[in-house]
């Protein structure tokens, strides 16, 4: 895993562009791919993404549900749930497989933090 | 942040996702109405008003975003079905969507949100939630509070920092005033049955049996509704298991994944109570000793996520409550050496055990030691409480497991336990009560027949029952004894020269057992107290019961009596 890849799910296509548009700026020298749901990231071979900043309420399976299959397919990947509002039991459960949280909208400078803090 | 260029290719994205998404909206709603619980449309219309509130709060429409997210959080309940989509629901949604609409042509015009103001519309939608708490169909309710005896409060909370909300609402219960009126009714019935019996007992004395029967048949029906109000769905208590197995997570540095089936199975409420720390017990066994760490997992080929399931189920009146882990499972060796090392077992034990017993030994008292009571298994007590506890219940526990592949325990309780089937035997002038569904059958010998069916093996007595040798225990010297660890063999000739033998036969789990007591009485259904807290030690009895004649009698732990 040494490319640096970020990996975005989102089916709302503002908030991909958005995140693109802050990579592409920012940080030319990662690579960021798209996806608009569950079945579509998973579909993407090849990846190996460092990173996944994932929306939780998306068709087909939610944040959470992917962040499991993810995870289980590229070891060692951190993953971010971007989420406006979050139910506390799924927030617990987030929590108990290690996924944080951005709190939407998603913006600049919580991008370069979470980056900052990557192993 | 971003240069005009790039604000203005947002905008022009912003509006035209959210066009579409409120198209998508308007044909779902138009579904809907023809088939109101549509999950599938349902989440799809909650799923593009989430879409266009989170849009609204990226480009800072702060009023477009509080319309719609008060819309989403309306259409939340209806996915949930807490709320039916009726006409005036649907009106209102719809309405909603022409104000977004209006809205995103005014954004496009003139790059503001425009002056609509959307108040009446978020109260008109806030009333609809309102409903939500006091729901229209089921009419006026009242809380009944209620004390449970101090036996079934938890002795702590289950886990630091857990708010008890879920469990404080096992202390009431809502009945509706339709319910409360249906046993208004059953009781003026029983009330007019009793004038029956008093007129037929001085007047018609050949009405009295009658009169009599028609009183139990009330009494039953009243009995029946009562013990229906008494179950609660099983989710109550698995819901706060999401906490629990969070901070376990975070302290064991594990990743795991809770999944749980079958919530709305319901659960009289006072064992609710009584097996939710038990439950947090296996919970806490399971990641701590069961599941790998992320590093380990990944090696072993498995996810680094651990799944923890627990899945409840109910049959014949009882609950099956299965926790499994996909963890390293239980690897038998280790568990007979350990017990072997702390004199749980001799070797000669160790040697004869079948797996399903070597299994249990991790139940045994004393079997988790103290240098392994970590920070997650807490105060200092292992898995035999649960063991305990679920006896108490009358349940029963099953441990299988793979190695490699994990664990799973399945617990067998009783669904209600207020009132419980039992056989009433005597032993030393005292009664007790016997559960029906441990007895398999009643034997009793008489003269010669006692010394031929009565047989020493390896100095314990054996009872022959249809062709089978059974061990033969003795409620007399079972009760005497108590103690764990005192010889409790029977004498053999003693026993030989009875003039009359009666046993019950039972089972528990998969062994059968004869049970010796002086004589078999009938029969009945008792209302079944928990223990006091000055006998709640002596692990053979269950419970107590006040007998037709007024006097207490107990009710027998079955799988404690087998240990005896």
């Amino acid at each position: 895993m040494d490319s640096k890849t970020a990996l975005i799910v989102d089916d709302s296509s503002l908030a991909r562009m958005m995140v693109r548009k802050i990579f592409s700026t920012r940080f030319p020298e990662w690579r960021l791919v798209e996806a608009k749901d569950g079945e579509e990231a998973l579909a993407m071979d090849g990846i190996g993404p460092k990173i996944a900043l994932l929306d939780f309420n998306m068709p087909g399976m939610n944040g959470i549900e992917l962040a499991e299959k993810l995870m289980a397919k590229h070891p060692g990947l951190t993953v971010y749930l971007v989420t406006a509002n979050i139910q506390e039991r799924m927030q617990q459960k987030a929590d108990s497989m290690g996924i944080g949280f951005i709190k939407k909208p998603i913006a600049e400078e919580k991008i370069v933090d979470l980056l900052a803090k990557l192993p | 942040m971003f240069d005009a260029e790039t604000q203005q290719a947002f905008m022009q994205e912003f509006l035209s996702e959210n066009r579409e998404a409120m198209d998508r909206v308007e044909r779902g709603l138009l579904l809907l109405e023809s088939d109101p619980t549509n999950h599938e449309w349902l989440n799809s219309v909650f799923r593009d008003m989430h879409t266009v509130k989170g849009n609204c709060r990226m480009m800072e429409f702060t009023r477009l975003e509080e319309l719609t997210h008060t819309a989403e959080s309306l259409l939340h309940l209806l996915r949930e079905g807490k709320l039916v989509l009726r006409p005036a629901i649907s009106n209102r949604l719809l309405a909603v969507l022409d104000a977004v609409r209006r809205s995103l042509l005014s954004i496009e015009q003139t790059g503001s949100e425009g002056d609509e103001d959307f108040t009446a519309q978020i109260l008109q939608m806030g009333q609809c939630h309102e409903e939500v708490e006091r729901p229209r169909e089921a009419g006026p309710e009242i809380l009944l509070e209620t004390h449970p005896s101090p036996d079934f409060v938890p002795e702590s909370a289950p886990h630091g920092g857990e708010k008890e909300t879920r469990s404080n609402r096992l202390d009431s219960v809502r009945i509706s005033i339709e319910r409360l009126d249906t046993l208004m009714n059953q009781i003026g019935e029983m009330g007019a049955t009793f004038n029956q019996l008093k007129y037929a007992i001085s007047h018609h004395p050949q009405q009295i049996d009658q009169s009599l029967e028609g009183l139990e048949q009330h009494l039953q029906k009243v009995q029946g509704e009562v013990l229906q109000y008494r179950l609660q769905p099983i989710g109550q208590i698995l819901d706060s298991y999401h906490r629990l197995v969070r901070d376990l997570a975070i302290e064991t540095g594990k990743k795991v994944l809770l999944e749980l089936t079958g919530e709305e199975t319901e659960v009289d409420r006072s064992i609710l109570i009584s097996i939710k720390e038990v439950l947090g017990h296996v919970i806490r066994n399971a990641i701590d000793h069961g599941l790998e760490s992320p590093d380990v997992r990944v090696e072993l080929g498995k996810s680094p996520v651990g799944h923890l399931r627990i899945g409840a189920e109910q049959k014949h009146g009882q609950v099956y409550l299965d926790i499994s882990d996909d963890g390293k499972g239980i690897d038998l060796n280790k568990v007979r050496a350990k017990a072997l090392a702390k004199h749980l077992i001799t070797m000669e034990q160790a040697l004869a055990m079948k797996e399903p017993d070597i299994m249990r030994l991790i139940m045994a008292p004393g079997f988790s030691t103290a240098e392994q009571v970590s920070k997650i298994s807490g105060r200092g007590t292992g898995l035999d409480v649960v063991q305990t506890a679920i006896d108490k219940l009358g349940g029963t526990i099953t441990i299988t497991s793979e190695a490699g592949l994990g664990t799973l325990f399945r617990l067998r309780i009783p669904q209600t336990m207020a009132i419980v089937p039992v056989l009433l035997v005597k032993t030393s002038q005292e009664t007790y009560a016997v559960p029906q569904v441990n007895i398999v059958e009643l034997v009793s010998f008489y003269g010669d027949e006692v010394a031929r069916n009565i047989e020493g093996k390896m100095r314990s007595p054996m009872v022959r029952v249809r062709e089978q040798l059974l061990p033969l225990a003795s409620l007399r010297q079972a009760l005497a004894m108590p103690v764990a660890g005192v010889d409790t063999a029977l004498d053999l000739e003693q026993l030989q020269a009875k003039l009359e033998l009666h046993v019950v036969v039972l089972q528990s789990e998969e062994s059968l057992f004869g049970l010796e007591v002086d004589a078999i009485q009938e029969p009945a259904h008792l209302v079944i107290k928990p223990m006091g807290h000055m006998l709640a030690h002596i692990s053979i009895l269950a419970g107590t019961a006040v007998l037709p004649d007024g006097s207490v009698s107990f009710l027998l732990n079955v799988p404690e009596l087998i240990k005896c």
